[in-house]
């Protein structure tokens, strides 16, 4: 890809893919794929079969509904409220299905080691290497068990850094509330992660 | 526990976040993604048509399949040149409008003062 290419902007490019251009869209799907996989992967609780067809389904919703696609709103923000929609439906149907269904912190580890790439290298020594990752699998199985209000406030502000104003219109709340729901999802997690937090600082 | 320390640890829970493993979809499901996406979109991306149009070209400009034009063939006007059926996109046109007035309430609602939309739109509520 060249320099040019990836400074147009997003809008610019569903523009393009409006006028008949298909290798746009290409490029908005290998730039998004990765965060939109991320996010969904860890609302629908690491179940990557279901994280990979719901990914293809968001796609093909938006190129489906790309006609009515209105530049006034920014793309990330239309895609990730249908990839938050596409989720929502199936953990509603999921839950339909199955009455409780929260992974164990067993699978979750199991799922983390087997993701390629994108591993963060180990900065530090491996002792505390290890230490951190072990911390992550736990915060990670933390998330999972958050009530899906909150855990995708979580995911889409601290996981994927998204900006409070955007997450607002992504999940049709306003700005403050988006804020008050990432506090709370934050403290809910604190609670759980307290005792390893506080050996992990005084260590 | 302190407020300062609760802030402390609320922030290594935001530190630990940003660290957290990216998850991506692996190569085989990014190509079949890729795939899908092109075989959706590249019939319907066309937006303009040519005055004369064939079967593949009517599919996209109606936006229906194949097998509804196989449907409604006996209604769409067309023509038949070198043992190959084509449409004269004027025509079709035409044929689309006669299809509006037939099916759509747009004359019915023309002819409406307010009170009769309220009433129509009562009508539909119930």
């Amino acid at each position: 890809m060249s320099k040019n290419m990836k400074e147009i902007s997003d809008e610019d490019l569903m523009a393009m893919y409006q006028n008949g251009n298909n290798m746009a869209f290409d490029l908005l799907f290998d730039k998004y794929r990765a965060p939109v996989f991320n996010f969904i992967y860890r609302m629908v609780n690491g179940d990557r079969t279901a994280a990979e067809d719901l990914l293809q389904n968001i796609f093909l919703k938006i190129a489906e509904a790309s006609e009515y696609y209105q530049p006034k709103s920014k793309f990330s923000t239309w895609l990730f409220a249908i990839a938050r929609n596409h989720c929502l439906n199936f953990l509603k149907s999921r839950h339909a299905i199955k009455q409780k269904n929260t992974v164990s912190m067993e699978n979750r580890s199991d799922n983390t080691e087997s993701t390629l790439g994108e591993q963060l290298p180990a900065k530090e020594d491996t002792g505390k290497a290890v230490q951190n990752k072990e911390m992550l699998d736990i915060l990670d199985a933390n998330i999972s068990a958050l009530p899906e209000k909150y855990r995708e406030l979580f995911l889409l502000h601290a996981v994927e850094g998204l900006p409070f104003g955007e997450i607002a219109a992504i999940t049709r709340v306003n700005a403050a509330t988006a804020r008050t729901n990432y506090r709370r999802a934050r403290l809910l997690l604190l609670e759980k992660m307290k005792p390893f937090l506080i050996t992990e600082g005084n260590a | 526990m302190k407020k300062n320390a609760e802030t402390s640890l609320l922030r290594g829970i935001d530190s630990l976040a940003g660290q957290l493993p990216g998850h991506s979809p692996s190569t085989e499901v990014v190509l079949r993604i890729k795939k899908a996406i092109y075989k959706k979109a590249t019939p319907e991306r066309k937006t303009e048509f040519a005055p004369v149009m064939d079967m593949n070209e009517l599919s996209d400009f109606l936006r229906v399949s194949k097998e509804t034009i196989v449907e409604y063939f006996d209604e769409i006007p067309s023509f038949e040149l070198g043992g190959k059926i084509l449409f004269l996109r004027k025509s079709v046109e035409k044929w689309i409008e006669t299809k509006e007035t037939n099916f759509g309430r747009a004359a019915e609602w023309a002819n409406l003062d307010m009170a009769g939309v309220d009433r129509l739109v009562t009508q539909q509520i119930q």
